[in-house]
Protein backbone atom coordinates (compact mmCIF):
# COMPACT_ATOMS: atom_id res chain seq x y z
CA UNK A 1 0.00 0.00 0.00
CA UNK A 2 2.72 2.41 0.99
CA UNK A 3 4.69 1.51 -2.10
CA UNK A 4 1.67 2.31 -4.22
CA UNK A 5 1.21 5.63 -2.47
CA UNK A 6 4.83 6.43 -2.93
CA UNK A 7 4.56 5.62 -6.60
CA UNK A 8 1.44 7.73 -7.02
CA UNK A 9 3.04 10.60 -5.20
CA UNK A 10 6.11 10.45 -7.36
CA UNK A 11 4.03 10.27 -10.52
CA UNK A 12 1.90 13.15 -9.43
CA UNK A 13 4.91 15.26 -8.56
CA UNK A 14 6.46 14.41 -11.88
CA UNK A 15 3.31 15.40 -13.70
CA UNK A 16 2.98 18.62 -11.80
CA UNK A 17 6.65 19.46 -11.82
CA UNK A 18 8.25 20.34 -8.53
CA UNK A 19 8.37 24.07 -9.14
CA UNK A 20 4.74 24.13 -10.10
CA UNK A 21 3.77 22.19 -6.98
CA UNK A 22 5.52 24.69 -4.76
CA UNK A 23 3.54 27.39 -6.38
CA UNK A 24 0.21 25.62 -6.24
CA UNK A 25 0.15 24.11 -2.78
CA UNK A 26 -0.35 27.20 -0.67
CA UNK A 27 -3.30 28.28 -2.81
CA UNK A 28 -5.04 24.95 -2.94
CA UNK A 29 -4.35 23.59 0.50
CA UNK A 30 -3.68 26.60 2.65
CA UNK A 31 -7.07 26.35 4.29
CA UNK A 32 -6.73 22.70 5.22
CA UNK A 33 -3.08 21.97 5.99
CA UNK A 34 -1.40 25.27 6.67
CA UNK A 35 0.67 24.17 9.65
CA UNK A 36 3.02 21.39 10.47
CA UNK A 37 0.52 18.72 11.47
CA UNK A 38 3.03 16.94 13.71
CA UNK A 39 3.30 20.04 15.81
CA UNK A 40 -0.43 20.42 16.23
CA UNK A 41 -0.98 16.82 17.28
CA UNK A 42 -1.33 16.42 21.00
CA UNK A 43 0.86 14.10 23.01
CA UNK A 44 -2.12 12.00 23.88
CA UNK A 45 -4.61 11.81 21.02
CA UNK A 46 -7.93 10.03 21.20
CA UNK A 47 -8.06 7.39 23.85
CA UNK A 48 -7.44 4.04 22.25
CA UNK A 49 -10.04 1.34 22.70
CA UNK A 50 -8.69 -1.42 24.85
CA UNK A 51 -9.80 -4.68 23.30
CA UNK A 52 -9.45 -6.59 26.55
CA UNK A 53 -12.34 -4.63 28.02
CA UNK A 54 -15.50 -6.66 28.47
CA UNK A 55 -18.51 -6.13 26.30
CA UNK A 56 -20.41 -4.85 29.33
CA UNK A 57 -17.91 -2.07 29.73
CA UNK A 58 -18.28 -0.48 26.35
CA UNK A 59 -18.41 3.28 26.46
CA UNK A 60 -22.10 3.80 27.16
CA UNK A 61 -22.15 1.44 30.14
CA UNK A 62 -18.76 2.35 31.45
CA UNK A 63 -18.41 3.53 35.03
CA UNK A 64 -17.83 7.27 34.98
CA UNK A 65 -15.89 7.48 38.24
CA UNK A 66 -14.12 5.04 40.49
CA UNK A 67 -16.34 5.95 43.43
CA UNK A 68 -14.07 4.34 45.99
CA UNK A 69 -11.50 7.04 46.79
CA UNK A 70 -8.77 4.71 47.98
CA UNK A 71 -5.75 6.64 49.15
CA UNK A 72 -2.59 4.65 48.47
CA UNK A 73 -0.14 7.13 49.98
CA UNK B 1 2.54 30.29 9.93
CA UNK B 2 -0.24 30.37 12.53
CA UNK B 3 -1.07 33.90 11.60
CA UNK B 4 -1.39 32.89 7.95
CA UNK B 5 -3.84 30.20 9.00
CA UNK B 6 -5.86 32.69 10.98
CA UNK B 7 -5.87 35.20 8.15
CA UNK B 8 -7.09 32.51 5.77
CA UNK B 9 -10.00 31.96 8.13
CA UNK B 10 -10.70 35.61 8.76
CA UNK B 11 -14.24 35.49 7.43
CA UNK B 12 -15.18 32.59 9.64
CA UNK B 13 -16.53 32.52 13.17
CA UNK B 14 -14.64 31.27 16.22
CA UNK B 15 -16.42 28.45 18.01
CA UNK B 16 -15.57 26.52 21.14
CA UNK B 17 -16.18 22.77 20.81
CA UNK B 18 -19.27 21.96 22.89
CA UNK B 19 -17.35 19.12 24.54
CA UNK B 20 -14.65 21.54 25.72
CA UNK B 21 -15.81 23.21 28.90
CA UNK B 22 -13.99 26.29 30.18
CA UNK B 23 -14.28 26.48 33.98
CA UNK B 24 -13.13 29.52 35.91
CA UNK B 25 -11.59 29.02 39.32
CA UNK B 26 -10.38 31.49 41.90
CA UNK B 27 -6.66 31.24 41.28
CA UNK B 28 -6.66 29.53 37.89
CA UNK B 29 -9.06 28.05 35.40
CA UNK B 30 -9.37 24.74 33.60
CA UNK B 31 -10.63 23.55 30.25
CA UNK B 32 -12.24 20.13 30.39
CA UNK B 33 -12.14 18.12 27.20
CA UNK B 34 -14.91 15.73 28.19
CA UNK B 35 -14.68 13.77 24.96
CA UNK B 36 -10.95 13.11 25.11
CA UNK B 37 -11.14 12.94 28.90
CA UNK B 38 -8.39 15.44 29.48
CA UNK B 39 -8.05 18.56 31.54
CA UNK B 40 -5.85 21.58 30.83
CA UNK B 41 -5.11 23.98 33.65
CA UNK B 42 -5.03 27.49 32.28
CA UNK B 43 -4.93 31.07 33.59
CA UNK B 44 -8.33 32.58 34.36
CA UNK B 45 -7.67 35.25 31.78
CA UNK B 46 -7.82 32.56 29.13
CA UNK B 47 -11.31 31.58 30.27
CA UNK B 48 -12.33 35.24 29.99
CA UNK B 49 -10.69 35.39 26.58
CA UNK B 50 -12.66 32.34 25.38
CA UNK B 51 -15.91 33.91 26.55
CA UNK B 52 -14.97 37.14 24.81
CA UNK B 53 -14.00 35.70 21.43
CA UNK B 54 -16.50 32.89 21.04
CA UNK B 55 -18.99 33.24 18.19
CA UNK B 56 -17.08 36.30 16.94
CA UNK B 57 -15.52 36.70 13.52
CA UNK B 58 -11.81 35.88 13.29
CA UNK B 59 -11.17 39.17 11.48
CA UNK B 60 -12.72 41.23 14.25
CA UNK B 61 -10.67 39.42 16.93
CA UNK B 62 -7.46 39.76 14.91
CA UNK B 63 -8.09 43.45 14.44
CA UNK B 64 -8.85 44.10 18.08
CA UNK B 65 -5.82 42.18 19.39
CA UNK B 66 -3.43 43.13 16.60
CA UNK B 67 -0.82 44.51 18.94
CA UNK B 68 -1.41 42.02 21.74
CA UNK B 69 1.10 39.18 21.59
CA UNK B 70 -0.48 37.28 24.45
CA UNK B 71 -3.87 37.15 22.74
CA UNK B 72 -2.14 35.60 19.74
CA UNK B 73 -0.52 33.02 22.00
CA UNK B 74 -3.84 32.22 23.63
CA UNK B 75 -5.56 31.75 20.30
CA UNK B 76 -2.71 29.58 19.11
CA UNK B 77 -2.96 27.43 22.23
CA UNK B 78 -6.73 27.05 21.92
CA UNK B 79 -6.42 26.11 18.28
CA UNK B 80 -3.54 23.65 18.71
CA UNK B 81 -5.28 21.89 21.56
CA UNK B 82 -8.41 21.78 19.45
CA UNK B 83 -10.56 23.66 21.92
CA UNK B 84 -11.72 26.08 19.22
CA UNK B 85 -12.49 25.78 15.54
CA UNK B 86 -13.44 28.16 12.76
CA UNK B 87 -16.60 27.84 10.73
CA UNK B 88 -18.81 29.77 8.36
CA UNK B 89 -21.79 28.72 10.46
CA UNK B 90 -22.75 31.47 12.85
CA UNK B 91 -23.78 29.36 15.80
CA UNK B 92 -23.61 25.81 17.12
CA UNK B 93 -25.72 24.46 19.98
CA UNK B 94 -24.11 24.10 23.38
CA UNK B 95 -24.38 20.95 25.46
CA UNK B 96 -27.76 20.60 27.06
CA UNK B 97 -27.72 21.40 30.78
CA UNK B 98 -29.54 18.18 31.55
CA UNK B 99 -28.34 15.52 29.17
CA UNK B 100 -27.91 12.56 31.46
CA UNK B 101 -28.52 9.09 30.26
CA UNK B 102 -29.71 8.35 33.77
CA UNK B 103 -28.56 5.11 35.23
CA UNK B 104 -31.21 2.79 36.59
CA UNK B 105 -29.17 1.93 39.69
CA UNK B 106 -30.43 3.20 43.04
CA UNK B 107 -26.87 3.02 44.38
CA UNK B 108 -24.05 2.70 41.90
CA UNK B 109 -20.85 2.76 43.97
CA UNK B 110 -20.43 0.90 47.24
CA UNK B 111 -17.52 0.29 49.59
CA UNK B 112 -18.19 -2.30 52.28
CA UNK B 113 -16.07 -3.29 55.27
CA UNK B 114 -16.21 -7.01 55.92
CA UNK B 115 -16.86 -8.05 59.55
CA UNK B 116 -18.51 -10.80 61.55
CA UNK B 117 -21.79 -8.89 61.38
CA UNK B 118 -21.56 -8.52 57.59
CA UNK B 119 -20.60 -12.21 57.21
CA UNK B 120 -23.58 -13.31 59.31
CA UNK B 121 -25.95 -11.34 57.07
CA UNK B 122 -24.24 -11.95 53.77
CA UNK B 123 -27.21 -13.37 51.87
CA UNK B 124 -29.42 -10.40 52.68
CA UNK B 125 -26.61 -7.95 51.89
CA UNK B 126 -25.76 -9.52 48.53
CA UNK B 127 -29.46 -9.52 47.65
CA UNK B 128 -29.66 -5.78 48.52
CA UNK B 129 -26.48 -5.02 46.54
CA UNK B 130 -28.02 -6.72 43.56
CA UNK B 131 -31.46 -5.10 43.90
CA UNK B 132 -29.97 -1.64 44.43
CA UNK B 133 -28.09 -2.07 41.16
CA UNK B 134 -24.60 -1.53 42.55
CA UNK B 135 -22.17 -1.59 39.62
CA UNK B 136 -18.89 -0.82 41.34
CA UNK B 137 -18.22 -2.65 44.59
CA UNK B 138 -15.20 -2.48 46.83
CA UNK B 139 -14.78 -4.86 49.78
CA UNK B 140 -12.33 -4.10 52.57
CA UNK B 141 -11.04 -7.16 54.43
CA UNK B 142 -8.72 -7.25 57.46
CA UNK B 143 -8.24 -11.03 57.52
CA UNK B 144 -4.61 -12.12 57.01
CA UNK B 145 -5.72 -15.08 54.91
CA UNK B 146 -8.82 -14.15 52.91
CA UNK B 147 -8.46 -15.87 49.53
CA UNK B 148 -11.30 -18.27 50.36
CA UNK B 149 -13.56 -15.39 51.40
CA UNK B 150 -12.86 -13.56 48.15
CA UNK B 151 -13.70 -16.65 46.09
CA UNK B 152 -16.94 -17.06 48.05
CA UNK B 153 -17.92 -13.41 47.61
CA UNK B 154 -17.21 -13.49 43.88
CA UNK B 155 -19.33 -16.63 43.63
CA UNK B 156 -22.22 -14.94 45.48
CA UNK B 157 -22.02 -11.95 43.13
CA UNK B 158 -22.29 -14.16 40.06
CA UNK B 159 -25.88 -13.18 39.26
CA UNK B 160 -25.66 -9.61 40.50
CA UNK B 161 -25.50 -6.39 38.47
CA UNK B 162 -22.02 -5.65 39.80
CA UNK B 163 -19.58 -5.31 36.90
CA UNK B 164 -16.51 -4.05 38.72
CA UNK B 165 -15.23 -5.47 42.02
CA UNK B 166 -12.09 -4.70 43.96
CA UNK B 167 -10.76 -5.85 47.33
CA UNK B 168 -8.35 -4.37 49.85
CA UNK B 169 -6.61 -6.73 52.27
CA UNK B 170 -3.41 -7.19 54.29
CA UNK B 171 -0.37 -8.27 52.28
CA UNK B 172 -0.60 -12.00 51.55
CA UNK B 173 -0.13 -14.61 48.83
CA UNK B 174 -2.68 -14.17 46.07
CA UNK B 175 -4.50 -17.15 44.61
CA UNK B 176 -3.88 -16.90 40.85
CA UNK B 177 -7.29 -18.43 40.10
CA UNK B 178 -8.77 -15.03 41.04
CA UNK B 179 -7.33 -13.53 37.86
CA UNK B 180 -9.83 -15.52 35.79
CA UNK B 181 -12.81 -13.74 37.32
CA UNK B 182 -14.20 -11.18 34.90
CA UNK B 183 -15.72 -8.97 37.58
CA UNK B 184 -12.54 -8.60 39.57
CA UNK B 185 -10.59 -5.50 38.55
CA UNK B 186 -8.24 -4.62 41.40
CA UNK B 187 -6.62 -5.92 44.57
CA UNK B 188 -5.11 -3.47 47.06
CA UNK B 189 -2.62 -5.09 49.42
CA UNK B 190 -1.69 -2.86 52.32
CA UNK B 191 1.27 -3.38 54.72
CA UNK B 192 3.25 -4.68 51.74
CA UNK B 193 7.07 -4.76 52.04
CA UNK B 194 7.53 -2.95 48.73
CA UNK B 195 5.42 -0.58 46.70
CA UNK B 196 4.54 -1.89 43.26
CA UNK B 197 1.76 -2.26 40.72
CA UNK B 198 1.30 -5.38 38.64
CA UNK B 199 -1.26 -6.40 36.05
CA UNK B 200 -2.54 -9.94 35.67
CA UNK B 201 -5.17 -10.42 32.97
CA UNK B 202 -7.58 -7.63 33.82
CA UNK B 203 -6.76 -7.53 37.50
CA UNK B 204 -4.38 -4.87 38.76
CA UNK B 205 -2.60 -5.52 42.04
CA UNK B 206 -1.57 -2.47 44.04
CA UNK B 207 0.98 -3.20 46.73
CA UNK B 208 0.91 -0.41 49.32
CA UNK B 209 3.47 -0.07 52.07
CA UNK B 210 1.19 1.87 54.42
CA UNK B 211 -1.53 0.42 56.66
CA UNK B 212 -5.26 0.71 56.05
CA UNK B 213 -5.71 3.35 58.77
CA UNK B 214 -6.08 6.28 56.36
CA UNK B 215 -7.05 4.34 53.29
CA UNK B 216 -10.63 5.53 52.98
CA UNK B 217 -10.22 9.06 54.29
CA UNK B 218 -11.40 11.44 51.57
CA UNK B 219 -8.40 13.16 50.03
CA UNK B 220 -8.10 15.16 46.85
CA UNK B 221 -5.45 14.00 44.40
CA UNK B 222 -5.13 13.44 40.69
CA UNK B 223 -6.86 10.04 40.95
CA UNK B 224 -10.01 11.66 42.26
CA UNK B 225 -10.40 13.80 39.14
CA UNK B 226 -12.71 12.23 36.56
CA UNK B 227 -13.16 14.14 33.34
CA UNK B 228 -15.78 12.61 31.06
CA UNK B 229 -19.19 13.51 29.70
CA UNK B 230 -21.24 11.47 32.21
CA UNK B 231 -19.30 12.81 35.18
CA UNK B 232 -19.74 16.36 33.88
CA UNK B 233 -23.46 15.90 33.39
CA UNK B 234 -23.86 14.44 36.87
CA UNK B 235 -21.79 17.30 38.33
CA UNK B 236 -24.00 19.89 36.63
CA UNK B 237 -27.09 18.41 38.22
CA UNK B 238 -25.97 16.69 41.43
CA UNK B 239 -22.98 16.38 43.73
CA UNK B 240 -20.68 14.20 41.62
CA UNK B 241 -18.62 13.10 44.63
CA UNK B 242 -21.41 11.46 46.57
CA UNK B 243 -24.10 10.83 43.96
CA UNK B 244 -25.28 7.22 44.35
CA UNK B 245 -22.09 6.53 46.31
CA UNK B 246 -22.06 4.93 49.77
CA UNK B 247 -19.75 3.51 52.39
CA UNK B 248 -20.99 0.59 54.50
CA UNK B 249 -19.15 0.14 57.80
CA UNK B 250 -18.56 -3.10 59.76
CA UNK B 251 -21.94 -2.70 61.50
CA UNK B 252 -23.72 -2.38 58.17
CA UNK B 253 -24.41 1.35 58.61
CA UNK B 254 -24.87 3.17 55.31
CA UNK B 255 -22.88 6.42 55.21
CA UNK B 256 -21.19 8.59 52.61
CA UNK B 257 -17.64 8.00 53.81
CA UNK B 258 -15.69 6.37 56.62
CA UNK B 259 -15.70 9.48 58.81
CA UNK B 260 -19.41 10.21 58.33
CA UNK B 261 -21.11 10.43 61.76
CA UNK B 262 -24.59 9.98 60.31
CA UNK B 263 -26.08 6.60 59.58
CA UNK B 264 -28.67 6.82 56.85
CA UNK B 265 -29.84 3.24 57.28
CA UNK B 266 -28.47 -0.29 57.42
CA UNK B 267 -27.48 -2.54 54.55
CA UNK B 268 -29.37 -5.38 56.26
CA UNK B 269 -32.65 -3.39 56.14
CA UNK B 270 -35.27 -4.51 53.66
CA UNK B 271 -34.96 -3.25 50.08
CA UNK B 272 -38.16 -1.22 50.58
CA UNK B 273 -36.81 0.41 53.73
CA UNK B 274 -33.62 1.37 51.92
CA UNK B 275 -35.33 2.76 48.83
CA UNK B 276 -37.98 4.70 50.73
CA UNK B 277 -36.04 5.82 53.82
CA UNK B 278 -32.29 5.67 53.27
CA UNK B 279 -32.21 6.86 49.67
CA UNK B 280 -34.52 9.76 50.46
CA UNK B 281 -32.11 10.98 53.16
CA UNK B 282 -29.01 10.36 51.03
CA UNK B 283 -30.44 12.13 48.01
CA UNK B 284 -31.12 15.27 50.04
CA UNK B 285 -27.34 15.52 50.48
CA UNK B 286 -26.26 14.44 46.99
CA UNK B 287 -28.65 17.00 45.52
CA UNK B 288 -26.43 19.76 46.94
CA UNK B 289 -24.30 20.74 43.96
CA UNK B 290 -20.70 21.89 44.25
CA UNK B 291 -21.85 25.29 43.01
CA UNK B 292 -23.61 25.72 46.37
CA UNK B 293 -20.70 24.50 48.51
CA UNK B 294 -17.71 26.58 49.65
CA UNK B 295 -14.95 26.49 48.54
CA UNK B 296 -15.97 24.06 45.74
CA UNK B 297 -17.95 26.86 44.11
CA UNK B 298 -14.75 28.69 43.22
CA UNK B 299 -12.69 25.58 42.47
CA UNK B 300 -11.63 24.75 38.91
CA UNK B 301 -12.24 21.05 39.61
CA UNK B 302 -15.88 21.48 40.67
CA UNK B 303 -17.26 19.54 37.70
CA UNK B 304 -14.79 16.65 37.84
CA UNK B 305 -13.87 16.15 41.50
CA UNK B 306 -15.02 12.86 43.04
CA UNK B 307 -13.62 13.13 46.58
CA UNK B 308 -16.38 12.01 48.92
CA UNK B 309 -16.51 15.13 51.08
CA UNK B 310 -19.84 15.62 52.80
CA UNK B 311 -21.15 19.18 52.79
CA UNK B 312 -22.07 20.62 56.19
CA UNK B 313 -24.43 23.51 56.86
CA UNK B 314 -22.99 26.94 57.55
CA UNK B 315 -24.64 30.31 58.22
CA UNK B 316 -24.70 31.17 54.54
CA UNK B 317 -24.97 27.82 52.78
CA UNK B 318 -22.82 24.70 52.72
CA UNK B 319 -19.10 24.02 53.07
CA UNK B 320 -16.56 21.20 52.99
CA UNK B 321 -13.11 20.95 54.41
CA UNK B 322 -10.81 19.95 51.55
CA UNK B 323 -7.06 19.38 51.32
CA UNK B 324 -6.99 21.30 48.03
CA UNK B 325 -7.10 25.04 48.43
CA UNK B 326 -8.57 26.64 45.31
CA UNK B 327 -7.68 30.12 46.58
CA UNK B 328 -3.99 29.34 46.22
CA UNK B 329 -4.21 26.30 43.89
CA UNK B 330 -2.15 24.32 46.39
CA UNK B 331 -2.55 21.05 48.22
CA UNK B 332 -2.47 21.39 51.99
Amino acid sequence: MSQKNEYMKKTLLKEMGYEKKKELLPVIFSHTTPMDVKKIKRDRPFRMVDTSIHQSEIYCLRIYKDGINISTE
Amino acid sequence: MELTYLRNNKDKYIHVFSCCIPVKGHERGAIYDIQREEIELVPNTMIDFIEYIKNRKVSSVLEEFESDKMAGKYLDFLEKNEFVFYSNTVSFPELSAKSINEDTSVIQFMTITLSEFINNNLDRIISNISDLGVKRLHVHITDQDCMGTIHELLHLLEHSRVTNVSFSMPYQKIDKKLYNNNRLKALYLFNAPKEKVEANNEVTNFFITVSDARMFLPKFNINTVDVNSTAYNIAKNYNLSIYKTVFVDELGKIKFNISDKTSYGNITDSFEEITTGTIKKLSMIWDIKKEDIAPCNICEFRYCCTVTHIPFKTDDGYAVSCNYNPYTAELN
